[in-house]
């Protein structure tokens, strides 16, 4: 296989980039699109980045890589631990083939950095910037150019305008690093995630859609910037590199958050012990209980420290749940278009910890876990949310007949087996 | 399954839990910054002792942690490691052996200063103590317990962080502090001396958890006497105002929920215990340190298990007027034949609590780790009594001992209310599973038991001289006046002043109990 060249853009949707490209705002992507496939990708169920670029590095489904989400439960506890690569099931490509050079950067989920034939710079979320680079001895360049993993996402509630400054940086950072990376290390993959497009989604949707907002501007500088990367990696490559730019996910307005745990409480089948934080205060009496962004876990006897649903009674809660979620509405709309039990989604060696249900919002609804509270709908600063439209783009000649996030390593030509 | 009063405490209050950032998942972000709050999105930590769990968020139950496992006074973290500053002293070295033989990782800091100072008075503890290096080997003979010591002045912070470094308390018990008013009232260099030591030490202990140990607890020696005796009769609460407190003036009202109450110590030592809390509470608002402050009430006696397993094993014992607190030298007073000295009319009410109460003190509020930025004061207290109260107690348990005990009013050396109300508040102790166990009755016999040996009246014959109080807050240094002399018969506690009221609610929370000694 020839070389290949593999750009994210997490969380940008594939309305969004035609729009972009028809306004003049993204003409080298323009230039780039001028050949090859550009298409709709499906992303992951739930659409979240840990999940979809876990099957977009596995090549495989929840059920397979054993990843449903930003957060699992820790056995024997009601509290959750983040994601980390340690628990991915499934190998990414990078360990399927050892005999190529990668450089892998800043890649979603694949904290702590492994072992690898080249250089990885792991992709948020990475709470130790020592672990998040492998070999070790780039550590030094990280922070001479002072690389950052993410934006600073607390600066959003001091001030919009140094988060967006700090958007900026973030990505000029990361294209400081990016540029040495190709440079100095010889590779065969060269795989780079851009992030803040995400978090300029969540937090100025609503200027992009709206040209009046004092940040318009600022968002369509973002995307002329991530332009510039693209068209500089373009005049870069060779015609007989493989190019793939793509999403993990989509972007839409946001009209209001549903929070899944007040509507479980509202509706006894949860109940928190007032005191406590998070899910940790679960008494007996609950069914069933919500994880990030909208999975169901059903509180079965024997899983969890004070699990009381017998596996005997687990289908008449599922059923149960079913009703009540197709009744969730605000002001009259449905809040669910369809609510999906682990099997009919999800196939693997995994499925044990899959959530027993998942729910898939009608457009403009957020569903969030939150176990604090008793409000089931609510707002924060966001005004922009995931949606499942995530897009791909391939310079090679070939048809792509409604492509998953599943399907990005076959597309490369990758040919694999599953290995548990 | 038992249920212990800190089941329901989390990582959050746990020292393994190393803050890692912040996560928001909201937009599915991340802040490298280590901030505490939960704005802003999750905390996220790692667990120092058990890292196969990865990052997480700080909510497991103590209940659901295979750390902290059941013991007699609730969870305890398994080999939980305690750095105690001042061990060589009459409650370091106490809680060392407590500590030690509930199967703590003890590590303890001297500098030999109390037996420097006791010297100076002319005296020495009644209680014969050996050299450290003999308590040690005493400690792992007699109790099997292994204890790190190091000789370091607390002053020395490039020793003291070493050892830091070194041991990575996960609680630090600070009594590394000049525990005597009279010392500090005997003129300007002692004065100095014991601010100095008090105050610098603690200020720059605290420098050196911000950046070695920021997880770790310190439970810190403050004293009752930090809030003085309001003539008023105002509560002395746990440090801040209860939330319905009000401040009525002019017509006009505000809330001082939450508002440090006034302190109004009683001699520069007390001084310097009341510029550590202040002290002590900024560092845990500006680095989210966790800090208990004990407001300790006068501590008498001789007794713990682990104390009195042998004679190598006992804690110093101190009747000086400096160093001597009222209940021990009354004791030591009554065997030597000198009448138990009331200072001025001898209304004072003091809160008290026995030496094996206040470790037990120490276990529970060990137990309940605060939480990050968490500066809780603990009134430390087992009873309120009248100094004519302790008096005549200790002058009728001496007579079951045989001894024939007078009590004697004296001038008040001492710049202080002879007659006032006392109103003490101890809720957070209880809380936290604290229940009182030794009256004063049991602990005084004890106190004779041991102290009426005769190896130990020979030495308490040799520093009779240093009991009677010389130092005077005006600066004199002479004997009191000897204002009357009373028969315990005479001594009429109900006659005259007030009564000590304490709140102490001990059904207010479920206690596991275990059997109880005293049945």
């Amino acid at each position: 296989m020839n070389k290949a060249v593999i750009v994210g853009l997490d969380g940008v949707p594939y309305g969004l980039l035609k729009e972009l490209i028809e306004e003049d705002i993204m003409p080298n992507l323009k230039d780039v699109l001028s050949e090859g496939v550009f298409t709709r990708m499906q992303s992951s169920i739930p659409c979240v980045s840990s999940v979809s670029w876990s099957s977009i590095i596995t090549g495989r489904n929840p059920g397979e890589h054993g990843v449903y989400g930003f957060t699992d439960i820790i056995p024997g506890t009601y509290s959750v631990s983040y994601h980390s690569i340690k628990k991915l099931r499934a190998k990414p490509f990078w360990i399927m083939d050892h005999g190529k050079r990668y450089v892998i950067l800043n890649v979603p989920s694949t904290f702590p950095a492994q072992e690898i034939n080249g250089v990885m710079v792991t992709g948020f979320v990475s709470p130790d910037i020592k672990r998040s680079v492998y070999p070790p001895e780039y550590l030094g360049i990280l922070e001479e150019i002072d690389y950052r993993i993410d934006v600073d996402i607390s600066l959003i509630d001091k001030s919009r305008h140094a988060f967006m400054d700090d958007l900026f940086q973030s990505l000029a950072n990361r294209v400081r690093l990016y540029r040495y990376l190709w440079e100095k290390v010889k590779w065969d993959i060269f795989m780079l995630v851009v992030t803040g497009t995400d978090r300029l989604g969540h937090y100025f949707w609503d200027a992009y859609e709206h040209r009046g907002n004092p940040f318009h501007n600022a968002f369509l500088q973002f995307f002329k910037a991530v332009d510039h990367l693209i068209g500089e990696i373009y005049g870069k490559i060779n015609t007989d590199t493989q190019l793939i730019v793509l999403s993990d996910h989509g972007m839409e307005l946001k009209h209001i958050n549903v929070y899944l745990n007040a509507f479980l409480k509202r509706e006894g089948f949860l109940y928190i012990d007032g005191d406590r934080r998070g899910l940790s205060g679960i008494t007996k009496k609950t069914q069933a209980f919500a994880l990030d962004p909208n999975r169901i876990y059903i509180n079965i006897e024997g899983r969890y420290p004070r699990g009381s649903v017998k596996q005997s009674e687990r289908e008449r809660v599922v059923e149960d749940l079913i009703t009540a979620f197709r009744d969730l509405a605000y002001n009259g709309n449905k809040v669910i278009r369809e609510i999906y039990r682990r099997e009919e989604v999800y196939h693997g060696n995994y499925l044990d910890h899959a959530p027993d249900l998942l729910l898939i919002p009608n457009s403009g609804f957020n569903l969030m876990a939150r176990p604090e509270g008793e409000k089931v709908f609510g707002v924060d600063n966001l005004t922009g949310m995931h949606n499942p439209e995530a897009f791909i783009y391939t310079n090679q000649d070939i048809e792509l007949d409604n492509p998953s996030v599943e399907d990005v390593l076959k597309i490369m030509g990758w040919k694999y087996e599953y290995v548990s | 399954m038992n249920t212990y009063h800190n089941d329901r405490l989390t990582c959050w209050n746990c020292p393994s839990a190393i803050l890692r950032g912040n996560v928001d998942f909201r937009a599915c972000g991340q802040s490298m910054r280590r901030f505490t709050s939960m704005e802003g999105g999750d905390v996220v930590i790692e667990c120092e002792r058990r890292p196969e769990l990865g990052h997480f968020e700080p909510t497991i139950n103590f209940s659901e942690c295979p750390q902290w496992k059941p013991t007699k006074y609730g969870r305890l973290l398994d080999n939980m490691r305690v750095l105690i500053l001042g061990i060589d002293g009459y409650l370091g070295w106490t809680l060392a052996l407590k500590l030690g033989a509930l199967g703590f990782e003890v590590s303890g800091v001297d500098n030999f200063l109390r037996r420097r100072m006791v010297r100076e008075k002319g005296s020495m503890s009644v209680v014969p103590i050996a050299s450290m290096e003999e308590r040690i080997k005493a400690a792992k003979k007699y109790l099997d317990i292994d204890i790190n010591f190091r000789k370091i002045d607390v002053l020395n912070r490039d020793k003291l962080a070493d050892f830091l470094k070194e041991v990575k308390p996960e609680v630090i018990v600070h009594y590394a502090e000049v525990p005597s008013a009279p010392y500090s009232m005997v003129d300007a260099d002692h004065a100095i001396f014991v601010q100095k030591n008090n105050v610098l030490g603690t200020l720059g202990l605290l420098f050196l958890m911000r950046d070695i140990v920021p997880e770790a607890t310190l439970i810190k020696l403050g004293t009752m006497g930090e809030y003085g005796a309001p003539l008023t009769g105002r509560p002395l609460f746990e440090g801040f105002f209860p939330a319905d407190a009000v401040l009525l003036w002019n017509g006009r009202e505000w809330s001082l929920g939450g508002e440090m109450t006034p302190r109004d110590p009683v001699s520069f030592y007390h001084v310097s215990k009341v510029q550590d809390t202040f002290n002590v509470y900024e560092a845990c608002k500006y680095w989210w340190l966790r800090s208990y402050d004990v407001m300790q009430g006068v501590i008498y006696g001789v007794h713990t298990d682990e104390l009195a397993t042998d004679d190598k094993l006992r804690t110093r014992f101190d009747v000086d007027e400096w160093f001597g607190t009222v209940v021990n030298r009354f004791v030591a007073q009554a065997i030597l034949g000198i009448p138990l000295t009331l200072y001025g009319e001898g209304e004072q009410i003091r809160g008290f609590i026995a030496l094996e109460d206040a470790m037990e003190c120490m276990v529970r509020l060990i137990s309940s780790p605060p939480e990050p930025g968490q500066y809780t004061v603990v009134n430390q207290v087992s009873g309120l009594y009248k100094l004519k109260t302790i008096a005549k107690t200790v002058a009728e348990v001496g007579a079951e001992f045989g001894f024939d005990v007078k009590i004697q009013r004296i001038e008040n050396p001492r710049v202080e209310s002879e007659v006032h109300p006392l109103e003490v508040v101890a809720e957070n102790l209880p809380e936290r599973g604290f229940r009182p166990r030794v009256s004063l009755e049991r602990e005084i016999r004890r106190m004779f038991d041991l102290l009426s040996r005769k190896h130990i009246v020979r030495r308490l014959e040799k520093v009779k001289d240093t009991i009677i109080p010389r130092t005077w807050w005006s600066g004199d240094k002479r004997d009191p006046k000897v204002l009357g002399v009373y028969s315990p018969d005479e001594v009429r506690e109900e006659e005259g002043g007030f009564r000590g009221i304490l709140h102490m609610p001990l059904d207010s929370v479920f206690v596991y109990r275990w059997e109880d000694e005293e049945k």
